[in-house]
């Protein structure tokens, strides 16, 4: 099967979050995601404590 | 309707303006359920903004009972009114009433197929009503004396006849639509609003399409392929559907009353569209249906089952 296109895919899908477009369509998971503008959520870095206790 | 002769009012001045429009001869007919489910007539209301939003959403109404259906264009029309009913006593000839109107057109060429028969004779038990868009794109109907609108003008039930006409050597094929108003609509009545105050070409808007969906193949958890296609062509090989929206496809769960998000779908070939969605439990029942309201509008009438492995 060719690869997804943004006209094939139902415009609700860009509402959803990144994972659950991940666990939806699989190995197409981040194409889909690209496609619709859905970006992957970034990690929060720990914030190194100085001093402190 | 129009009084035909008031005592009250006394007898109607005969003075015309120097210039007075008029409508010219039939192009296409717009067909509507004359009033709706909700028993309001379909009137267009001198309040309504003639715009192409206005006409799209009366193509495609999702309540059939409002929707107008747009014909192609129909030529040779002679319509006529029979002459009055009369009585003669001692050779005075009294009239009874109005004679009988007759609507009798024809559809010429490729659109006058034994298909588009079939969705005319659809109307032959409805009480239906029909507006005249004409060659200048006016629409004729009927003013409503009360409420100011036009109305459809009202065809007298089961009186609605077509007759298919094979092609011959000199001649293409051809639908001859044949049916009466209904017996009170008075040609005093006949009204119409000019193309100036109409936004869009009504020669050239689209009806509403019927699709039709072929049996499913492919059917996983997740997904199955189907074809569409109109009513239209050679019978093992209709017209494919091309274009089809994701969006307007609707997918329910029969079996858990869950109506089912249909994600992708991808056309390829032309005409066949393999559907994918969230996984889905064995054994439960699917319903696809497909409606596209925006534009040029098509639907299934009928819904395509789909049972999950």
């Amino acid at each position: 099967m060719s690869r997804l296109e943004k006209k094939d895919i139902n415009p609700i899908v860009g509402t959803y979050s990144y994972q659950k477009i991940i666990d939806l369509f699989g190995d197409d998971g981040k194409h889909v995601a690209k496609l619709m503008g859905v970006n992957k959520p970034k990690l929060e870095k720990k914030k190194k404590v100085k001093g402190g206790e | 309707m129009a009084a035909i002769c008031s005592c009250k009012t006394g007898m109607g001045n005969h003075g015309q303006p120097s210039c007075i429009d008029t409508f010219a001869r039939d192009a296409r007919l717009m067909f509507v359920q004359y009033k709706s489910d909700a028993g309001v007539i379909n009137s267009i209301k001198s309040t309504d903004t003639l715009d192409q939003t206005f006409w799209d959403g009366k193509f495609n109404n999702t309540d059939i009972s409002q929707r107008f259906f747009l014909t192609p264009t129909i030529n040779s029309v002679v319509g006529e009114r029979a002459e009055s009913v009369k009585q003669d006593v001692d050779g005075i000839s009294f009239n009874v009433r109005q004679g009988v109107r007759t609507y009798d057109g024809t559809f010429y060429g490729g659109v006058a197929s034994p298909e588009y028969q079939a969705a005319l004779e659809t109307m032959s038990c409805q009480t239906v009503g029909f507006f005249i868009v004409d060659v200048a794109g006016n629409i004729i109907g009927m003013e409503n004396d009360i409420t100011g609108d036009l109305d459809p003008i009202l065809i007298q039930r089961n009186t609605l006849d077509v007759m298919y006409k094979f092609p011959t050597a000199s001649e293409v094929q051809s639908m001859k639509i044949l049916f009466n108003y209904e017996e009170n609509e008075s040609d005093a009545d006949l009204a119409f609003v000019g193309k100036d105050n109409i936004s869009v070409d009504m020669l050239t808007q689209s009806a509403m399409s019927t699709v039709v969906f072929s049996t499913a193949t492919a059917i996983s958890t997740t997904g199955f392929t189907t074809t569409m296609a109109f009513l239209y062509g050679e019978v093992f090989e209709k017209a494919a559907y091309e274009g089809a929206v994701v969006g307007d496809f609707t997918l329910f769960n029969e079996t858990t009353a869950l109506s089912v998000t249909v994600l992708t779908a991808p056309e390829s070939p032309a005409g066949t569209y393999a559907l994918t969605f969230a996984a889905q439990t064995a054994a439960d029942i699917l319903t696809l249906s497909y409606q596209k309201v925006t534009g040029q509008g098509f639907e299934s009438k009928t819904d395509l089952s789909i049972t999950i492995p």
